[in-house]
């Protein structure tokens, strides 16, 4: 007997992807040879949200991202794209014109991914609205002949029909089975989660873009090195480094202030880090000033915005003397890490206002005259400005080779090794200047004389430069760099990726199945019991798992002997 | 807090008498592998044959979705060739009328509640010798590997996972698990000697050339996420293997298949004819791959939750985070492959292996050639 459950009339075109457990949408179809715009716009967009699609699209994202890997990227190590630049500039400037150094910023990346996210749209909402009627309708009816099934058993009762499947029909409920009867036999079906979690997880992945873009849109970035004793207040004009989303105001930003006390970096035997801590002094206003020892991993928050301790380096303390012992220049500088193993590191002291002038030239361009006075006779003269170099090396040794060289990071035995120019510091030129940087060009090296070049911070040493002047490194501390990051949807992405793990279990994890149970009268006035079964995926698992729901059926409708049935032996219930 | 150098000798200690006794149970495996009887397939019902008869049975009787149905039978009919093939004689069907209906429920193959199917695990078990003396001394060299890991997070103070040396143990010791949790369900013991061979030469790689003494580890690594960030990864990564192996296993069986099926004589892969099916070998290697997938996927997620905290940043396109993000969409790939009809298979086979290639690239090849934050994870 054929008891089709499905409302005639439905929708004839829909009805197969209904019969199917996944709601996966139809390969694109291959339709007539005539074919009218919007037909061809509807054939384009089912190739697009289709799987096969979808497949390539996730070959051609993981792909893509190779050479992300593989090449620095201007977002993470800019100094190593320049490296590229400086050592093989033909492809360098080939891999920029591909955009190979801002991968993940580039357009073809962001085209991939878009497509990507289009196909997956255009493909959930007919599945979501499959699913919500799947989820509203009766399990399917039972095939004609249960035994054709993967898993299937009989027996006999001494119960009449209508018992057996109302007796059944409240097993299978009790073990979550959504169960129809109808005459005769009993439809179960379960696993709908399996749909519901697929459903969840390409949602979520939705959820998980618009978390990052927003994120990206409304939050932003800064950074700022701070010497011990100095503050910060967040504000844009306060970081060495701002990156804003593009729809954020600088009015925005969450107020507060931070004060490094004191920065302190531990390291083990073999020169692996140990502890890093920056002790701050911090707070949304003054009066809520608290003191916190700043570490890796454990960041503090102001509201949405999170302060991180990002890096940490020597900064020198140094004093310039007038020829009558006059400090000019009095002031701490922060040192650039060369590298993370030994610490040395380079200073750049620029001292523009020291109160004397040097003599200087003037060359007329056009007469390729060069002139050493003024026009009343006097020397023609200029500010006198230093600029000096210093390489901080925290715990020195002598190598035969390299000369002074750093052989731990931590300060143990600190020297700094000096280098001085007099000359124009070029700070007026209205060019942005760097200040960890000192362009040397058209300055005058002073000789030191290299016994006096190398000097303990803080023994007092005073190193002539010019001019009576003379340089003294009165200490050293270290400084510490913090990020300021604040990502107003960082909580969404967050629960999208909660989402994704959850869904991807319902859909990786549960089996869909069906069971169907026919009861029919026999000959002797018994009743034949017919049950079938079938998962979609793991049929092995559900093996097992049918053997014992029909233990616990045979408990339910309890099985009897019959004479006849070695004679009959169970034929299909048709 | 100094390290326990005592803790710590044990532990290495421990770790090579693992490598020799899963070094023996391989050894044993292989006898058993080619001495044993051959595998008896088909008791396998294969997922894309119960799949298609899903469909099959889906549609009512009269309104058979014609597509489904033609697509089911030959499935079906496929999967009853190779039961006739390759397996052992059909069980008599109840419709036989040939054999005295128990009193309980009898079941399309025949057996009853009471008498289970001659069944696969039992078969399986009853192959004794070689075999059983490998799973023995797998779990005897399992132990000791545990103990090994467990000495090392002891004699550290911490959970010992923080360097290659420890994850690539710790990926080998829950390889192993998983094959040893897999043997209890399923008949997998065949495969023993494929599975022990990469976790025998993987340790030993990791005992040698990766080797570093237990030590303390460097602040950026000092959260609770970074522990359940790499459990969960190297968790992962062990089930990955597994499958791999399983995949790698599966094409050389299917190539044999279609050698003998087209009259060729098989020189290369003779011994794929000890193999289990090739059908069984894909749903193993799925099977393993859907249960790690989810592990890998928070394991990301873990990640990326540390580096939050770490950095101020979830997600950087750091080497290591765009090598995770690219296994990820391969596997996504080859899971997408396994649900879509015509890419079964071979070309399903060859994503899976691609994407496990991309792990271990993720995990050893970044850290050693590419330059980037994780790079301290230390080598
Ligand atoms: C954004 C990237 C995507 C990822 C990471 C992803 C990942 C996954 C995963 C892991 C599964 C589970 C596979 C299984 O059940 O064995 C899945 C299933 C599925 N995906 Fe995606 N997917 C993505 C995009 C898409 C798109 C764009 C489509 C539509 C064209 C799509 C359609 C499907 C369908 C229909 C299934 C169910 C297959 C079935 O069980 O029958 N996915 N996806």
């Amino acid at each position: 007997m054929s008891t089709d459950t499905t409302p005639v009339g439905t929708d004839r075109t829909e009805r197969p992807d209904a019969e199917r457990l996944s709601t996966q949408p139809a390969a694109p179809g291959s339709a007539g040879p005539r074919l009218g715009a919007a037909a061809r716009a509807r054939r384009i967009w089912r190739q697009l949200t289709s799987m096969r699609t979808a497949l390539l699209l996730l070959a051609m994202l993981a792909l893509a991202a190779v050479p992300g890997s593989l090449l620095p990227q201007r977002a993470n190590s800019p100094s190593r794209v320049q490296q590229w630049f400086t050592d093989h500039p033909g492809w360098a400037h080939f891999f920029d014109r591909l955009g190979l150094f801002d991968t993940f910023h580039a357009p073809w990346f962001a085209a991939i991914y878009a497509l990507l996210f289009i196909s997956l749209i255009g493909c959930l909402v007919p599945r979501l609205r499959l699913h919500a009627r799947a989820l509203r309708r009766r399990p399917p009816a039972a095939p004609a002949r249960l035994s054709r099934l993967p898993q299937s058993a009989t027996w006999r009762t001494d119960l009449p029909p209508d018992q057996v499947t109302a007796a059944v029909a409240r097993a299978l409920r009790r073990t979550r089975f959504r169960t129809y009867v109808d005459g005769d036999t009993v439809s179960a079906e379960k696993g709908y989660l399996r749909e519901t979690g697929n459903l969840l997880f390409h949602v979520a992945l939705v959820v998980l873009l618009l978390g990052i873009g927003l994120g990206s849109l409304f939050g932003y970035q800064g950074q700022v090195l701070l010497l011990p004793g100095k503050g910060f207040t967040n504000a844009v004009g306060n970081f060495d480094a701002y990156k804003p989303g593009a729809l954020i105001n600088a009015g925005d930003l969450s107020p507060f202030h931070v004060h490094l006390d004191s920065f302190r970096a531990a390291f083990r035997p073999d020169g692996e880090p140990a502890s890093f801590d920056a002790h701050v002094t911090a707070g949304a206003t003054n009066s809520q000033n608290r003191r916190y020892d700043l570490q890796v991993n454990h960041p503090l928050i102001f509201g949405n915005a999170k302060v991180y301790l990002l890096g940490h380096g020597y900064a020198v303390h140094v004093v310039i003397r007038n020829a009558a012992g006059h400090a000019v220049y009095d002031d701490s500088v922060a040192c650039v890490p060369q590298n993370l193993t030994d610490y040395l590191s380079s200073c750049v002291i620029k001292a523009p206002d020291t109160g004397a002038t040097e003599p200087t030239s003037y060359t007329d361009r056009a007469t390729g005259r060069r002139y050493t006075t003024n026009a009343d006779g006097s020397p023609l003269t200029r500010p006198l400005q230093f600029g000096v170099l210093m390489n901080f090396v925290p715990t020195a040794a002598v190598s035969p080779t390299l000369g002074i060289v750093s052989t731990f990071p931590a300060a143990n035995r600190p020297r700094a090794v000096i280098s001085a120019f007099t000359g124009d510091l070029k700070l007026n030129t209205g060019k942005p200047v760097n200040v960890f940087d000192l362009n040397t060009q058209g300055m005058t090296a002073l000789s030191i004389p290299p016994a006096k070049a190398v000097v303990t911070p803080g023994d007092h040493t005073r190193v002539p430069l010019a001019q009576g002047f003379t340089l003294e490194v009165a200490g050293y501390s270290q400084w510490a760099s913090l990020q300021v990051k604040d990502d107003p949807a960082k909580g969404l992405t967050l629960i999208a990726a909660g989402m994704i793990v959850l869904g991807l279990l319902g859909s990786l994890r549960v089996r869909r199945r069906r069971v169907w149970l026919r009861a029919t009268p026999d000959a002797e006035g018994r009743t034949l019991i017919a049950v079938g079964g079938l998962a979609r995926t793991d049929a092995d698992d559900f093996a097992r798992e049918f053997r014992t729901l029909v233990g616990r059926l045979a408990q339910t409708v309890p099985a009897v002997p019959t004479a006849a049935s070695t004679k009959e032996a169970a034929p299909d219930a048709r | 807090m100094p390290v326990d150098q005592g803790l710590a000798t044990l532990s290495d200690r421990l770790l090579f008498a693992a490598v020799l006794i899963y070094a023996l149970s391989m050894l044993a495996y292989a006898a058993a592998f080619a001495f044993g009887r051959r595998f008896t397939a088909a008791a396998h019902s294969a997922d894309g044959a119960d799949g298609a008869a899903y469909a099959a049975a889906a549609a009512p009787d009269g309104v058979t979705h014609a597509a489904a149905a033609q697509g089911a039978t030959r499935e079906v009919r496929s999967a009853r060739v190779l039961v006739g093939a390759g397996g052992p004689p059909l069980p008599a069907l109840p419709e036989s009328g040939a054999i005295p209906a128990p009193v309980g429920p009898v079941f399309g193959d025949g057996s009853s509640l009471a008498e289970p199917p001659a069944s696969r695990t039992s078969a399986d078990r009853g192959r004794g010798g070689a075999g059983t003396l490998g799973v023995a001394l797998t779990i005897a060299g399992w132990l000791l590997h545990l103990g090994s890991v467990l000495a090392r997070g002891f004699a550290a103070h911490r959970a010992p996972w923080g360097n290659m040396y420890e994850f690539s143990s710790m990926i080998a010791l829950v390889a192993v698990t998983a094959f040893l949790v897999l043997m209890l369900r399923y008949p997998v013991r065949e495969l023993g000697v494929f599975v022990m061979l990469p976790v025998v030469a993987y340790l030993g790689v990791a005992g040698t050339v990766l080797y570093v003494p237990a030590g303390p580890l460097v602040p950026a690594l000092h959260s609770y996420w970074i522990v359940i960030h790499v459990l969960a990864a190297t968790s992962a990564t062990g089930i990955f293997v597994v499958s791999a192996v399983a995949n790698a296993l599966y094409l050389i069986r299917d190539r044999y298949d279609r050698l003998v099926a087209a009259g060729g004589e098989p020189r290369l892969t003779r011994f794929a004819k000890s193999l289990p099916p090739a059908q069984n070998l894909d749903t193993l290697s799925y099977r393993t791959a859907a249960f790690a997938f989810p592990v890998w996927t928070f394991a990301i997620i873990c990640g990326a939750i540390w580096a939050e905290s770490a950095w101020g940043r979830y997600w950087g396109w750091d080497p290591k985070e765009t090598w995770a993000f690219i296994t990820w969409v391969v596997y996504a790939c080859y899971l997408h492959a396994r649900a879509t009809a015509g890419w079964k298979g071979r070309r399903a086979a060859y994503l899976a292996l691609i994407g496990f290639a991309t792990f271990l690239f993720d995990f050893y090849g970044v850290n050693m050639w590419v330059n980037g934050l994780h790079s301290y994870a230390g080598l």
